[in-house]
């Protein structure tokens, strides 16, 4: 007979009953038995299991001291020495989502037991969990509790027993980036022609190879009055000092720099060149001007139809560059952008 | 990176020929390039009309800058 599975089910104030926002300071604390959801996680579990403890913790205690909490939460799991835990769901709470990652990948590492957790596609917890952490795809609210808990028990279990996963649209999980080599009845092409077929006659198919899509985002208000404005220039263009000193990659970049713009009359054809290993770089090279459009906007900076170009322009490579890679660093030049004062972008890309 | 600095509340013209990309990450201010080796430039043209095209397109790319945008916009 298979032991019973002693389970662990981590939740934040509010699953937790604890209360709502005025109770998201609360430090980690352990309550024996299922809380709340736990009760239909402890039902999925049925005789194969049983959660021993719940630990619950305040998503604000959480996200203002992350390496506190999680210690602190760490110590009451490994107390009740379980097979295995069950974080969330969180939907689309934010620092539920972030926390509920956080402690399936400590405890997956630290104590080496499965975790599984649930989130929504937009939760920010998914993007910074799904390579670590198996986290099942989740409706928007808890109105999808009763459709996600069965799916992290499942999975759970599987991983407790050692049993092949199987790919993400079949258990439901978010995609880990990991690529498994499988036979296929059909060659390739004949895979793609009957793909192709059945996309021009209207039918169903699915498609091997989706291609990354951003998540949509409020545009944010228009500059206004040019006259009055400083603008900055952003490349992925790769356009660098000549001799890269700074080493930017020519692909699969991960670095940005600050660069000074040249004057109107410069050639900067002999200053700047471009390590994009994307394209041919040798128009630009001839005439940077035809990547970043200085001259012209020296011109309309001297005739007062822009306050200021700024002194400097950002410039990184965009070839093969991970998403998640150019993502941080938009992050870091939008920072930066903001505290030199930069009202609107022009971002040449190639 | 365009849509990381936007979500910071500056507004950005993302110049570019690959028009279908730049749609799939759902860039807000989306402006036609004239080449991927050349955004900017036009080789075919004399240096006179190359820099005449840089000028309108930098116009464009203003036009981007000004204007109230709700959703993904292609400025062509």
């Amino acid at each position: 007979m298979d032991k019973k599975l002693r389970a662990i089910h981590y939740l934040n104030q509010f699953f937790g009953q604890m209360g709502g926002e005025e109770k998201a300071g609360i430090p980690p604390q352990m309550k024996e038995g299922p809380v709340g959801p736990g009760m239909l996680v402890q039902k999925k579990l049925g005789d194969r299991g049983q959660i021993v403890a719940t630990v619950i913790c305040g998503d604000d205690y959480f996200s203002n001291d992350m390496g506190k909490a999680i210690e602190k939460i760490l110590i009451l799991i490994r107390s009740s020495n379980p097979d295995l835990l069950v974080a969330g769901p969180a939907f689309n709470a934010g620092r539920y989502g972030i926390a509920c990652g956080e402690v399936c990948w400590r405890a997956n590492k630290e104590l080496g037991i499965p975790c599984v957790t649930g989130m929504y596609k937009e939760n920010p917890g998914v993007e910074m969990y799904r390579k670590p952490v198996y986290i099942i795809e989740t409706a928007g609210s808890a109105i999808g509790m009763k459709d996600a808990v069965p799916k992290m028990v499942d999975l759970a279990i599987k991983l407790f027993e050692g049993e092949p996963i199987s790919s993400p649209l079949e258990e439901g999980y978010f995609p880990r980036g990991i690529r498994k080599n499988i036979f296929s009845e059909k060659w390739a092409s004949a895979r793609v022609i009957d793909m192709l077929i059945a996309k021009l006659s209207g039918d169903s198919y699915m498609t091997e190879v989706s291609n990354p899509t951003g998540t949509s985002i409020k545009p944010s208000s228009p500059v206004g009055d040019i006259g009055n404005a400083k603008i900055a220039l952003v490349t992925e263009g790769g356009l660098v000092p000549k001799g890269n000193s700074d080493r930017i990659e020519g692909s699969r970049c991960t670095k940005f720099a600050r660069y000074k713009i040249w004057a109107k009359n410069d050639s900067p054809g002999q200053q700047f060149e471009s390590i994009h290993r994307g394209f041919d770089t040798s128009l630009i090279n001839e005439d940077p001007n035809r990547l970043l459009p200085i001259d012209v906007l020296k011109d309309k900076e001297e005739k007062g139809q822009l306050r200021e170009i700024s002194p400097f322009f950002y410039s990184t490579c965009g070839c093969g560059t991970y998403i998640s890679e150019a993502k941080r660093m938009g992050r870091e030049i939008a920072k930066n952008l903001k505290s030199e004062g930069i009202q609107g972008v022009i971002l040449p890309a190639t | 990176m365009a849509n990381e600095i936007e979500k910071e509340g500056i507004p950005v013209a993302l110049i570019t020929t690959m028009v279908t990309t730049a749609k799939m990450m759902n860039v807000s201010r989306i402006v036609v390039g004239g080449g991927i080796t050349h955004p900017f430039g036009n080789p075919e043209m004399s240096p006179r009309e190359e820099k005449e095209f840089r000028k309108r397109l930098v116009e464009k790319a203003f036009d981007a800058l000004r204007r109230e945008v709700k959703e993904m916009t292609v400025f062509a």
